[in-house]
């Protein structure tokens, strides 16, 4: 990465580094309770509190005009501070203005937010019952989004089927814990021009919607994206941006909100969800049927939740040959935190289920888990169980890879561990495996502007936000291939929407391919224009070509650097733009439009090693394979499939967001685990795999929602036991044990 | 507002304990920083350890006994050889907590004063015998901690599991570890790195009397003292008989069931590392 010195050492700067001459500092009050209605805000004592300069509450957005103003991702029903109710706890009611950050949360432990609590819904099931009371008035059953796809006839196929599979599994919400919190400095350098600095993934789209929430044209807002401290989905679209940027405007001051740890649980989670699937095979285990249903937890705001159910929707059944497939997806409301993007969208969730119970099926069978899965997965021109047609399928490649290392082949035998001597009697290995896939966001467009300098340089435009992930790094590669010039000659322009052209969202493993065609467009233009220079020359040149950073003319013998003929020409600077969308195919059979333009593929081989007397679950070996089309930048790629891996450890093992009565019971790292160092696998190998077109895939979450099924099912073959709840507790695990020993020994019994 | 005072001398320390009976102290701020961020702790005067001279020295005393200053802080304990050499145990505890950056500046009588979040340097101490030495207005002295509630290190016999009282103004000066070189050391988390145990198992050997001490921490807010006699022969699936009457925690990391389990567990454990040691 560029950056990771300066990262490591601090020196990076960040939006929460932003100062502004008479910046205030925010504080939020936020709700204490899920659910109920604001009779009043009380703020007489906090603006008598020293330092505090204004407190901002809906009122004021009302007065403003603003109380029918929401926002969100393509559901818009988020208030810009909560007006006559609060729908979830944390939920903020009033921003202090103090002159410090201390004085602000002095001033907001002084404001008494008078609230008639309701009956909150903290249950899905209670949230889609029939009667149940509404999070938003207009939304029907509390639902935000629902996908339902079938084919095939599912009757039929139940009838046929030689086995029958069926179960449930849950995954509780959770939190991406980046390391730099969500952090937004506003200021209005005139009423009607709005400049921010922020931690979002998604400067162009935010921009936009600041623009519409606030009233103004297109160009009067401004957003900056220093690097960010990580982001993993967390801080994709606006979240507190329309706050801050409306509580500068009122106090007609610069504000700076940066969230403290805790205010990260209530600001964004991953969905909680269950799902259901019932399967049905015939007698070598090959799919005759498979049907699905997703129930997850959108929390009190849709944010991103209506792109969950397709999502996940498209990804439960898996990347399997399933003649007759239904899914059911729907997203609810309810007075928990709201959810969002959260990597590995709506997949970890769903892939937790679905390959474990693609194990359960082969040693249900006495079928290799591997081979089951080699049997049964798309190969090109099959369709998948969401209908989409199989483009480019490596799934199988990926299984191979994946395992190969331990079976020494495609053929031998990688499910029995090696013996380590020095293993305690107490612990038990077992190895598994998971295959995932997952849809890219499409259509989905991203411009770039490529531009040449007479110092003989590139400079990249774009919205792409370098959050730690390596984008600068791939941008610049991808640069250098297209412009034929070094990399230290690229400079890539942080993202300001004022400069860097639309670009929209760094997220869903997309940036790296939308790059690679935007920048070659771009390159292509920025080439033609430097030809065209070439024929400006004192000599013209006659047939130029613009390669390798240099325009070449055979027939004038003309070879000069591209910042050499720019001097020559008086030219300081040529630019070239041009955009990518990311289009789904059409099924030429069907006529429909494809669910993505390109379906990510991965896949993780797992040992773990048990302790049967405490339960605690040690992922000693990981095995990773990634598509990747073609490798832009081999060390970011690694990193990236070896961050996925630990990034997946979390949910399986630790992390569980509980929330008791709509509260976070974890406010601290301290409670709220994250892989440690320590944690981390033995080994830990990961491929990218490449094919022979020279077309990048994305990677980014390709292997995260394998690892928990994947280690699921390491946990199976280890002990014999199924877990059918994240995250894999060690108190789990031991009952798990204790239910089995249990049943064994009734079963002896009987 | 907080005002931290740092005096230079331990006279001037006693002499501020009486003057200012309410002062806190403060060590590596592990505690006390995430305490007063989150509201637990109001702004104040602090006495800060770290300015008092020699209070982080590790020597033998005249008994042999191991003498840590309070102002040791965790990483520089677990890599003194005298402590590697006498207490073992301790650094084994001492390196299983946290993080390197929390080692480095969390001090040994910061954890004692406080009873720390984290049960590993209590338990290790409580095992070996330690003794807390402190300072207050008019004395010093050294107290055993099997005594109630002193210094919040040692709860025995279990029935008496019981908060300590409000203690009067004083100042952890230093602990005294007899030497032991017979030892093992347990933990249980969910994590399997950097996190808070549930459940912490120290067992030593009492070189003179061969007896083994065993402490047990995590089940309550303080450390639980378990004498052989306690410790039934190959120790069974829970200590029930034993745990009964103890309110174990159960909060969302574990349940008292499970911690119940766990210490059985790990205490059979560490007896038989113990018992390999004295093979060995």
């Amino acid at each position: 990465m560029i950056d990771a010195r300066d990262r490591v050492l601090g020196r990076t700067s960040r939006t929460a580094d932003v100062r502004l001459p008479g910046m205030l500092e925010a504080a939020l009050v936020r709700s204490a309770v899920p659910s109920g209605r604001i009779i009043g805000v009380d703020t007489d004592a906090a603006l008598r509190s020293p330092g505090v300069v204004a407190v901002v509450t809906g009122n004021d957005v009302a007065a403003a005009g603003l109380e029918e103003i929401e926002f969100g991702t393509i559901i818009q029903d988020q208030p810009i501070l909560a007006l006559d109710r609060v729908r979830h706890v944390g939920e903020p009611i009033a921003v202090v203005l103090a002159e410090r950050r201390a004085d602000a949360e002095r001033g907001a432990a002084l404001v008494v937010p008078h609230i008639d609590v309701t009956p909150a819904l903290l249950d899905m099931a209670d949230a889609l019952a029939d009667g149940a009371a509404l999070v938003h008035p207009g939304r029907p059953h509390n639902v935000i989004a629902r996908w339902a796809f079938s084919q095939g006839a599912i009757d039929a196929a139940r009838r046929t089927a030689a086995h029958h599979f069926a179960g449930r599994w849950t995954s509780p919400a959770a939190q991406v814990v980046s390391l730099e919190t969500h952090a937004v400095v506003a200021h209005w350098p005139t009423p009607d021009r709005l400049e921010l600095w922020s931690t979002t993934q998604s400067p162009s789209r935010t921009a936009i919607e600041l623009g519409r929430i606030l009233g103004l044209t297109a160009d009067a807002v401004r957003l900056h994206v220093p690097p960010l401290g990580g982001a993993f989905g967390g801080k994709n679209h606006a979240k507190l941006e329309p706050l801050v940027a409306f509580a500068s405007r009122v106090a007609g001051r610069p504000v700076r909100h940066v969230n403290r740890r805790e205010d990260e649980f209530v600001t964004i989670t991953k969905h909680a969800a269950s799902v259901e699937i019932e399967s049905g095979t015939d007698a070598e285990g090959r799919f005759v049927y498979r049907t699905a249903r997703i129930v997850a937890d959108g929390g009190a705001y849709a944010n991103s939740s209506s792109v969950i159910p397709k999502a996940s929707g498209g990804a439960v059944l898996g990347p399997y040959r399933v003649p007759a497939a239904s899914v059911d997806a729907v997203v609810v409301y309810t007075n928990h935190p709201p959810a969002g993007s959260f990597r590995g969208l709506g997949v970890s969730q769903v892939a937790w289920a679905s390959e474990q119970q693609v194990d359960e099926i082969a040693v249900e069978l006495g079928i290799d888990p591997r081979e089951l899965r080699h049997r049964n997965l798309v190969r090109d021109g099959d369709r998948l169980p969401n209908g989409d047609l199989a483009a480019h399928p490596h799934w199988d490649a990926c299984l191979d890879a994946a395992t190969g290392g331990w079976s020494g082949g495609v053929d031998g035998d990688w499910r029995t561990p090696r013996i380590h001597a020095d293993d305690p009697p107490w612990v038990r290995r077992g190895r598994g495996v998971a295959v995932t896939m997952k849809a890219t966001m499409a259509p989905s467009r991203t411009d770039v502007e490529l531009a040449a300098t007479s110092s003989g340089r590139i400079i990249v435009r774009t919205s792409a936000v370098e959050m730690g992930q390596g984008a600068r790094s791939a941008i610049r590669i991808l640069a250098r291939e297209a412009m034929g010039v070094d990399v230290d000659r690229v400079d890539v322009v942080d993202p300001d929407t004022a400069v860097t052209p639309f670009d929209a969202t760094t997220s869903s493993s997309r940036t790296t391919v939308q790059h690679h065609h935007a920048i070659e467009r771009a390159a292509r233009a920025l080439r033609e224009r430097l030809e065209t220079l070439a024929r400006d020359l004192p000599t013209p040149a006659v047939d130029p070509v613009c390669a390798e950073g240099r325009v070449r003319d055979p027939a004038t013998g003309l070879d000069i650097g591209f910042g050499d003929l720019m001097a020559a020409v008086g030219t300081t600077q040529v630019a070239a733009s041009a955009s990518y969308v990311n289009e789904p195919p059409r099924d030429p059979e069907t006529g429909l439009t494809g669910l993505t333009s390109d379906w990510h593929q991965g896949a993780v081989a797992v040992e773990v090693a048990v302790d049967v007397e405490t339960g605690c679950v040690r992922v000693s070996d990981v095995r990773g394979a990634a598509w990747a089309g073609r490798v832009v930048d081999p060390v970011a790629a690694r990193l990236q499939n070896e961050g996925n891996v630990v990034f997946g450890m979390g949910p399986s093992l630790f992390e569980d967001l509980a929330l008791a009565d709509g509260h976070p019971r974890s406010t601290s790292l301290r409670d709220y685990r994250i892989p440690a160092i320590g944690d981390l696998p033995e080994r830990l190998v990961t491929v990218a795999l490449e094919g022979e077109d020279g077309e990048p895939a994305g990677l980014g979450e390709s292997l995260i929602p394998a690892v928990a099924p994947a280690v699921g099912n390491a946990l199976a073959a280890a002990l014999g036991i199924r877990l059918r709840d994240l995250p894999m507790t060690p108190e789990r695990v031991l009952q798990a044990l204790d239910d089995r020993i249990g049943r064994a020994g009734r079963d002896e019994r009987s | 507002m907080n005002e931290i005072l740092a005096p230079r001398r331990l006279s001037d320390v006693i002499d501020l304990l009486e003057r200012e009976p309410s002062i806190r102290a403060i060590g590596g701020g592990t505690t006390v920083v995430p305490d007063m961020r989150a509201g637990r702790l109001r702004a104040g005067r602090w006495l800060s350890t770290g300015s008092i001279d020699g209070l982080d020295a590790i020597r033998l005393d005249r008994n042999g006994m191991l003498r840590i200053g309070a102002a040791a802080t965790f990483a520089n304990i677990a890599k003194d050889g005298l402590v590697v050499l006498a207490a073992g145990l301790l650094v084994e505890a001492l390196r299983a907590i946290a993080s390197p950056a929390l080692r480095n500046v969390a001090t040994i009588g910061g954890s004692i004063a406080v009873a720390a979040s984290s049960p590993d340097p209590a338990t290790a101490l409580v095992a070996l015998g330690a003794r807390v030495e402190l300072v207050a207005p008019g004395r010093r002295r050294a107290s055993g901690v099997d005594e109630r509630g002193e210094a919040r290190l040692i709860v025995h016999p279990i029935e008496a599991v019981t908060a300590p009282e409000t203690p009067p103004p004083r100042l952890v000066t230093a602990v005294l570890i007899p030497t032991s070189a017979d030892w093992a050391y347990e933990r249980a988390t969910v994590r399997g790195a950097n996190d808070r145990p549930i459940v912490t198992v120290a067992v030593a050997r009492d070189p003179t009397t061969r007896r083994r001490r065993i402490a047990l921490g995590g089940l309550v807010g303080g450390v639980i003292l378990l004498s052989d006699a306690e410790v039934p022969e190959g120790v069974g699936d829970d200590l029930d008989d034993v745990l009964r009457a103890v309110p174990v925690v159960d909060d969302d990391r574990a349940t008292p069931n499970y911690r119940r389990r766990m210490a059985a567990v790990l205490i059979r454990r560490a007896i038989a590392r113990l018992g390999r040691a004295a093979l060995d």
